[in-house]
């Protein structure tokens, strides 16, 4: 593709922090995308997203950039991708080293993820949490996640024995 | 305050009422996993597999919530089927089914499946309390089943870590002196399933019960155990076995009361047909062509009946037509009991669990017992290895080259495992001091899984067989 002059599109989070980026590195984002298709005359005042933080965005710009010129899923096969979706939860190794995050981020992007419709940044998240959830008794994933036990402990018994079977021994 | 365990039968009933009020109390920092949006949840719980699931909604209120009555169930559903060769299907489509049935549906299939796998080996005694008169272990080695004379069936799981029983046939009045059990397993079904027939002393009673039980580990999912019929067999004799498959049920019946009578003889049932009021007859084979008295028999499939006098091992098939037979059907084949050099005879014939090999005990002066393998040749089987210790009270058979005797003496009773004719491993279960010659002992053992268990004075020891080496 020969390069046109990249059209450069402004954004600004809700903490009044503005970016101004390469228009296919904001079409990662299926919202932006569309909102960009609706507005056909070029604009100067800048996007705003109201649910996305300037850290944040920062990291998802950092997502965005580095999978620029990648195909985005179209609705087509991420319906077909759903039905026979193997639920692997591999993670790219850059993908892996981008969401090494602490929990609060993982959370956010996860949240930005999904309001700015960038599937596969969603999918990067909820792996991420999958792979911390896994293999992990209910009193560690608490620990994990800061996650209080409001069960009483007659609940909490009889959870632990419904369950019991599924134990390994 | 004492019911308030008892309104929470199940964790179903937590509503988001409760969590409304109760968060209200707790921390004021909730975590962000639990404030996500539900489909965002939905999104995580999409890569986790059923253990994690499980795991994740014991975690707290807002969380088991999620789960239950949740679309992720259908692919956790769709998952398990596509790692399944063969799948059990459901009567209808999916999306027949709201996503709670497909969970409760997929939880008994866990359920079931983890029930019936094989074991970690590993050696212990366990407690059972009570005194047994029958037991058999059911394939995999981890439920064991005893029956008292009563009629009463408990079910054991000698995998729990706390052995405990579950009644699930109450003593029967209309049994006297219950003597034989035979079991069939059915491994395709949802539950753990199988089907038991209890056999009295039909000298006193005449009624044959026979239960289906579908059990389940899962304390969520109800268990049940029901009468499917119940046979009236002839009470001309004393009961020596009694065999199950499929739709047939095989029992021999000693005549020795008398010796002018002709002999042992073999009551067949169709059970499905079999009804009472049309007073449909029994079918006999009568076994006037053996001489000695009749050990045991064992249907081989529904329309094969294999059975061992003391010198002969013969194969007869089954004339059912709609429940009536002819009587005095010759048998297919009938050779002489191997290793019966000197014409004592055989005893204890016992066949494993998947018909390939039988064991028996020979009563001459050369050898002990004996395994032999079932050929598929008709009248034939190939003699494979003899043990001449005399000493051994039992042998019980494996198959496929392996073996198991016991013996006792006064402080200890024996059991000797062998492979391929080799003796691989003693154990002793010691008699816990009891000055007694003759102790209360019973043994049984899964192929499956190679575990053996010893049941003596309302005690389990539970033995792990790994090829080629016995854990003891």
């Amino acid at each position: 593709m020969a390069a046109p002059a990249t059209q450069q599109i402004k954004i600004r989070c809700n903490d009044e922090k503005e970016f101004t980026v390469d228009r296919d590195v904001l079409e990662r984002s299926v919202l932006i995308k569309n909102m960009l298709e609706d507005v056909t005359e070029q604009q100067d005042a800048p996007i705003p997203l109201p649910n996305v933080s300037g850290p944040v965005m920062a990291k998802v710009l950092e997502y965005c950039t580095h999978h620029r010129g990648e195909p985005l899923p179209s609705a087509d096969t991420e319906q077909s991708q759903d039905e026979t979706r193997k639920r692997t939860t591999d993670i790219s190794e850059w993908d892996q080293k981008f969401i090494t995050v602490d929990q609060e981020m993982l959370f956010e992007i996860i949240l930005a993820a999904n309001y700015l419709d960038i599937k596969s940044l969603l999918d990067v998240g909820c792996k991420t949490v999958a792979n911390m959830i896994k293999g992990k008794t209910p009193e560690e994933i608490r620990k994990l996640f800061n996650i209080v036990n409001d069960f009483t402990p007659e609940e909490e018994a009889q959870i632990k024995k419904e369950n019991e079977w599924a134990e390994d021994r | 305050m004492s019911s308030q365990s008892q309104k929470l039968p199940s964790a179903r009933g937590l509503g988001l009422k409760r969590r409304a009020s109760r968060k209200l109390k707790v921390a004021t920092k909730v975590s962000p996993l639990v404030e996500l949006p539900i489909e965002l949840l939905e999104e995580i719980i999409a890569y986790l597999d059923w253990t994690s699931v499980l795991q994740l909604r014991q975690v707290c209120i807002s969380l088991h919530t999620v789960y239950k009555d949740r679309i992720i169930w259908t692919s956790l559903l769709n998952i398990y089927n596509n790692s399944l060769p063969n799948p059990p299907r459901l009567d209808g489509p999916h999306y027949a089914y709201t996503p709670g049935q497909l969970e409760k549906h997929l939880l008994r299939r866990l359920s079931t499946k983890k029930a019936w796998g094989s074991l970690s080996p590993y050696t212990r005694t366990a407690e059972c309390h009570m005194k047994a008169h029958l037991f058999h272990l059911l394939p995999g080695g981890r439920w064991l089943l005893t029956a008292q004379r009563s009629g009463e069936v408990t079910i054991y799981d000698l995998d729990s870590r706390a052995v405990s029983g579950t009644l699930i046939i109450p003593a029967d009045p209309a049994l006297v002196e219950v003597r034989h059990m035979a079991v069939e397993v059915d491994r395709k079904s949802d539950f753990l399933s199988f089907r038991l027939v209890l056999c009295p002393d039909l000298q006193q009673a005449v009624s044959v019960p026979i239960y289906q039980v579908a059990f389940s580990i899962n304390p969520a999912i109800s268990w049940n155990c029901r009468e499917l019929r119940r046979l009236t067999a002839t009470n001309a004799g004393a009961p020596t076995s009694i065999s199950i498959k499929g739709d047939v049920i095989a029992i021999s019946i000693r005549k020795a009361v008398k010796k002018d009578l002709e002999g042992d003889f073999v009551q067949v049932f169709n059970w499905q047909k079999w009804d009472p009021s049309t007073i449909t007859p029994q079918v006999l084979i009568p076994m006037d062509v053996y001489d000695g008295p009749l050990l045991r028999v064992n249907l081989l499939s529904e329309s094969e009946i294999i059975s061992f006098t003391r010198d002969t091992i013969s194969l007869h098939d089954i004339p059912l037509v709609d429940g009536d037979g002819e009587a005095g059907q010759l048998p297919v084949w009938s050779v002489a009991a191997p290793f019966d050099i000197d014409g004592e005879g055989i005893s204890q014939p016992s066949l494993c669990g998947d018909n390939t090999h039988f064991t028996l005990r020979v009563d001459s002066s050369v050898y002990g017992f004996a395994i032999s393998e079932l050929r598929a040749t008709p009248g034939t089987f190939r003699e494979l290895f003899k043990f001449p210790f005399l000493l051994y009270e039992d042998i019980l058979c494996l198959g496929h080259h392996r073996a198991f005797a016991r013996t006792s003496n006064l402080d200890a009773v024996t059991i000797e495992f062998t492979c391929d004719g080799d003796s691989v491993g003693v154990a002793q279960v010691p008699r816990n001091g009891t000055k007694v010659t003759w102790c209360p002992l019973d043994t049984c053992m899964d192929e499956e899984s190679g575990r053996v268990v010893v049941c003596m004075r309302g005690q389990f020891t539970i033995y792990d067989f790994v090829y080629p080496h016995y854990v003891l």
